[in-house]
C-alpha cells in the first residue's frame, strides 16, 4: 500500500512541477487528451508501405550485437522484414550528422535520451503515440521508465534494455565465510558492516571512475544514488531537471557525505588515486583474488560481462549482490538508479512501425537474455530467460522498487551531463576543489 | 643502412668510414638504435597485449607478461572468425587502391601543368591550390554529406563517395608536392621533347612521371597509410553496412560499455600486416622522396 502511495505521490509531484514550468501538452499521454498544441495524428498500418528492409542504427557491437541480431531472428521471419543492423562506438555524434543529412537510418537505438532530445527538437523523430500504444506499453514498463523519454509532454524512444545501476556486488564465498551480513536495511547498517571487514584487515570498498574521456560518470552514479536516497525523488527530479540549482545545499550535502565513504582512511582500496586511474571495468577484479583484496563494487549490472572468466562461469556460486540499500532518515522507499536504451523512429511506414512495436514489447529478448548482461524494462518480460539466479534477482530487484529513476547525468543538458559534471566529480576526488566549489562551476557552466 | 651492411669486408682504411666515405659518428651510432628501440616500444607493447587475456590485461602490465602469464591465442582466433572480417578487409582494399591511385594521378597531371605549361592565373590558381591544404577536413563533412546524401547525389554508402572524398582532400598536398619536386627536374629534357615534337601527354608519360617516381611513391605510401587507417570518412561515407572498411568493423567490436577491447589489439595487429607490406615495398623510395619535393622547391 505504502509503495502504490509513494509512486502516486511522485507521478504527481512530477507532474505539477513540469506545469509549473509551463510545458504544453498533456505528461500521461498526449493522444487521449484534447487541447494540446502536439498533432496527435494516429499511424494506421497500411498508410505508407514499406520496402521490406528496416535500417537500424546502435551503439553496440561485438557480443551484444549478435544476441541483439539472434533475438530478432523469429520476428524477421514471422513479419518478413529485414533489419539490417550497424553498431558504431561513436553513435552520438554519427546519428546527429547522418540526421542532419537527411541519412537518418529508420530507428536508432539511443544509449541516452540527451541525444534523442536533440534530433526531436528538430522534428526529426516520430514520437511513439503515433504509433504504439501508449497506455499499455506503460502498462508493462517499469513504473517512470519513458519519462525519461519525455520531451515537452510527448514521449520520443520506447525502452529496449534496461540498465539497473543501485547493484553492489561482493565475491560470494569469501563474504560469507567472513560472516558479514549481505542484507543490509540502511546504507548506515553497510557502514557498520565495512568496518567490520574493515577490522579484519580486509579493504571494503573497490571503485574504478577512468574511462577515458568519459572519466567520472561512475563519480556521477554515485552522486545519483545518494540524492535518491537522502533526499528522495522529488529533489531527485528537482535537481536533474534544473528546478532547483546545481549548487544548492542538498546537493552539496551529498558530495560531501559521498566524500565521507570514497575519501575516508582505508574505505576503498588504493584511496583516490586508485579510483581514478582503475577503469570501471576493472573495479571489480581485485574482489576475486585470492584471498580478496576487496568486498564490495557498486556498479550496474552490466558489470559482470567484465568479471574474470571463471567467475562469469559460476555467476550464482562465486558473486553475491544486493541493491544499495536506503538512507538512514532519508527517503523511506527503495530507490533503483537505471538507465536504458531508447529505440526512436525516424521513418514512418508499416515494416520500421512492425519493428518497434517488437522491439518495445515484453515479447522481445529473449536470445538477449540468455546470452546474458541484458535486462528487459518490462515488469512481465518471462524471468526463466535469464541465464542465471544472479540477472534474475537483479531483474527482481529493478522490477520491485519504489521508486525507479533514470540515470540523472544521462538526462541532463550534454554540456553539463557528459561534460562539467565528469569533470567535476575528477576534480573533486582529487582534492583540487571542495563540494561548493564543484557544485558552483557545474551551476554556472549549466546552459541557459 | 642497407649500403652500408653490403659494402665489402671493411679494409683497414674504410673501417668506421661510411660508403660515402665520411666518417661514422660513434654517438649517432648509439643514439639511432636507443631511439628505434623507443619509437617501438608501443607497438611492442600492443603486440604482446594482443596476445594476452583481457584479465590479465587488467591486471598487470604487458611488460611482466613473461613471467605472469596469461597468455592466448583467443583474441585472434575471435577476430579471425568473426563473419565479416574477410569482406572488410577486400573492401579495406577497394577503397585504399582508388582513393590512392586517383589523387596521385590527377595531382601529377596538375602538377605537370603548374611546372611546364604557360597559362593565365596560373600563381594565382596554384596559391588557391596550396591554400587549400588548411582546410580542415572535419568542417567539410557535414556540406559534404548533404551532397553525397539521398538529398543530393546519393552515392553516400557506395565506394565512389569516399574515392571522391580522399581523391578531394589528398590533391593540394600532392599537387604542392608533386609541384615542386617536378620545378626540380632539368627543363631542359622537358624542352628538347619538345623540340623532337613530342606531345605533352607523351612528354608526361615518358620523361616526367617516370622521373618523378620517387615523389610519387613516397605521396603514394603515406596518402595509403592515410586512407587504411581512416575512420572518420570511413564511417560517415560508407557506414557500417555491407561495405565498411577493417578499421570500422574493428570499431565495431566494441560493446556499449567498451566490452570487446581486448579484441583490438588483436585486430589491429590484422590490420597492420597490409600497409607494412605497401611500406616495405615502397620504402626504397620514400626516403629519398621525402626531401626531395618541399625541400629543394
Amino acid at each position: 500500500m505504502q509503495r502504490r502511495l509513494s509512486r502516486r505521490a511522485a507521478m504527481t509531484g512530477a507532474a505539477t512541477a513540469a506545469a509549473a514550468v509551463g510545458l504544453a501538452g498533456c505528461l500521461q499521454n498526449p493522444d487521449s487528451s484534447g487541447g494540446t498544441t502536439a498533432t496527435a495524428e494516429k499511424y494506421t498500418e497500411g498508410d505508407v508501405p514499406g520496402s521490406g528492409t528496416v535500417t537500424v542504427l546502435g551503439a553496440f557491437g561485438g557480443q551484444e550485437q549478435e544476441a541483439f541480431l539472434a533475438s530478432l531472428e523469429d520476428f524477421e521471419k514471422e513479419s518478413g522484414v529485414t533489419v539490417q543492423y550497424t553498431a558504431d562506438t561513436d553513435f552520438t555524434n554519427t546519428i546527429r550528422q547522418r540526421a542532419g543529412s537527411g541519412d537518418a537510418p529508420d530507428v536508432a537505438l539511443f544509449p541516452q535520451p540527451g541525444g534523442l532530445f536533440d534530433l526531436a527538437r528538430g522534428g526529426k523523430v516520430v514520437p511513439i503515440d503515433v504509433y504504439l500504444d501508449y497506455d499499455a506499453l506503460d502498462g508493462t514498463l517499469i513504473p517512470g521508465f519513458l519519462d525519461s523519454a519525455r520531451l515537452q509532454g510527448r514521449v520520443y524512444g520506447a525502452p529496449m534494455r534496461m540498465a539497473c545501476k543501485s547493484l553492489i556486488w561482493y565475491p560470494k564465498a569469501a563474504y560469507e565465510e567472513g560472516g558479514y551480513s549481505a542484507e543490509p536495511a540502511t546504507m548506515q547498517e553497510l557502514y557498520g558492516i565495512a568496518d567490520e571487514i574493515k577490522a579484519d584487515g580486509i579493504t571494503p570498498w573497490s571503485d574504478g571512475w577512468a574511462a577515458d574521456q568519459a572519466t567520472g560518470w561512475v563519480g556521477t552514479d554515485w552522486i545519483e544514488e545518494l540524492m535518491l536516497r537522502v533526499h528522495g525523488p522529488d529533489v531527485y527530479d528537482d535537481w536533474i531537471y534544473h528546478r532547483m540549482p546545481f549548487n544548492d545545499e542538498k546537493v552539496v550535502q551529498v558530495f560531501d557525505l559521498l566524500g565521507d565513504l570514497l575519501k575516508g582512511e582505508g574505505n576503498v582500496l588504493g584511496g583516490t588515486d586508485t579510483i581514478l586511474n582503475t577503469p570501471f571495468s576493472e573495479a571489480p577484479l581485485p574482489l576475486f583474488e585470492d584471498p580478496p583484496k576487496a568486498m564490495y563494487v557498486r556498479q550496474g549490472n552490466f558489470v559482470t560481462g567484465f568479471f574474470p572468466e571463471d567467475v562469469q562461469k559460476n555467476l550464482d556460486s562465486e558473486v553475491g549482490v544486493f541493491a544499495m540499500p536506503t538512507w538512514e532518515g532519508g527517503f523511506d522507499g527503495q530507490p533503483i538508479l537505471g538507465g536504458g536504451d531508447l529505440a526512436a523512429l525516424f521513418t514512418l511506414n508499416d515494416d520500421s512501425v512492425k519493428l518497434m512495436r517488437f522491439l518495445s514489447s515484453p515479447e522481445f529478448g529473449g536470445p538477449w537474455a540468455q546470452a546474458g548482461g541484458w535486462l528487459s524494462p518490462h515488469t512481465t518480460f518471462d524471468a526463466s530467460q535469464y541465464p542465471d539466479e544472479i540477472t534474475r534477482q537483479v531483474a527482481e530487484i529493478a522490477s520491485g522498487a519504489q521508486v525507479f529513476r533514470y540515470d540523472g547525468s544521462d538526462v541532463m543538458p550534454g554540456a553539463v551531463g557528459g561534460g562539467s559534471f565528469w569533470t567535476g566529480m575528477v576534480e573533486w576526488l582529487k582534492g583540487s576543489k571542495d563540494s561548493q566549489q564543484v557544485c558552483d562551476e557545474i551551476e554556472a557552466g549549466w546552459p541557459k | 643502412m642497407s649500403a652500408t651492411t653490403r659494402t665489402p669486408a671493411p679494409t683497414a682504411s674504410t673501417r668506421g668510414t661510411m660508403a660515402d666515405g665520411r666518417r661514422r659518428s660513434p654517438l649517432a651510432m648509439i643514439v639511432m638504435p636507443l631511439l628505434a628501440l623507443l619509437w617501438t616500444v608501443p607497438t611492442l607493447g600492443l603486440l604482446v597485449t594482443s596476445f594476452r587475456t583481457r584479465e590479465a590485461a587488467a591486471t598487470s602490465g604487458w611488460w611482466s607478461a613473461l613471467t605472469q602469464g596469461g597468455w592466448t591465442l583467443d583474441n585472434y582466433a575471435q577476430v579471425l572468425g568473426s563473419a565479416s572480417m574477410g569482406t572488410s578487409l577486400v573492401n579495406s582494399i577497394v577503397v585504399a587502391v582508388p582513393a590512392t591511385v586517383l589523387p596521385i594521378m590527377f595531382a601529377a597531371f596538375a602538377a605537370y601543368a603548374f611546372t611546364f605549361m604557360e597559362f593565365r592565373g596560373k600563381d594565382l590558381l596554384f596559391i588557391v591550390i596550396v591554400a587549400l591544404m588548411v582546410v580542415p577536413i572535419q568542417v567539410a563533412f557535414q556540406p559534404m554529406l548533404d551532397l553525397l546524401g539521398p538529398r543530393g547525389l546519393g552515392i553516400n554508402g557506395q565506394f565512389v563517395a569516399v574515392w571522391l572524398l580522399h581523391t578531394g582532400f589528398g590533391m593540394p598536398l600532392a599537387v604542392y608536392t608533386l609541384r615542386n619536386y617536378m620545378a626540380t627536374l632539368p627543363g631542359s629534357v622537358v624542352e628538347s621533347a619538345k623540340i623532337d615534337g613530342a606531345s605533352h601527354f607523351q612528354t608526361f608519360w615518358r620523361l616526367v612521371a617516370p622521373m618523378s617516381s620517387p615523389a610519387i611513391a613516397a605521396f603514394a605510401t603515406l596518402q595509403f597509410l592515410w586512407v587504411w587507417n581512416d575512420l572518420l570518412i570511413a564511417k560517415l561515407f560508407i557506414g557500417g553496412g555491407a561495405n565498411k572498411t577493417i578499421i570500422v568493423d574493428l570499431q565495431q567490436m566494441l560493446g556499449t560499455q567498451g566490452q570487446g577491447t581486448e579484441l583490438l589489439t588483436a585486430g589491429a595487429f590484422i590490420s597492420m600486416v597490409v600497409p607494412m607490406i605497401v611500406f616495405f615495398s615502397l620504402q626504397r623510395f620514400l626516403v629519398r622522396g621525402m626531401t626531395s619535393g618541399a625541400v629543394k622547391g
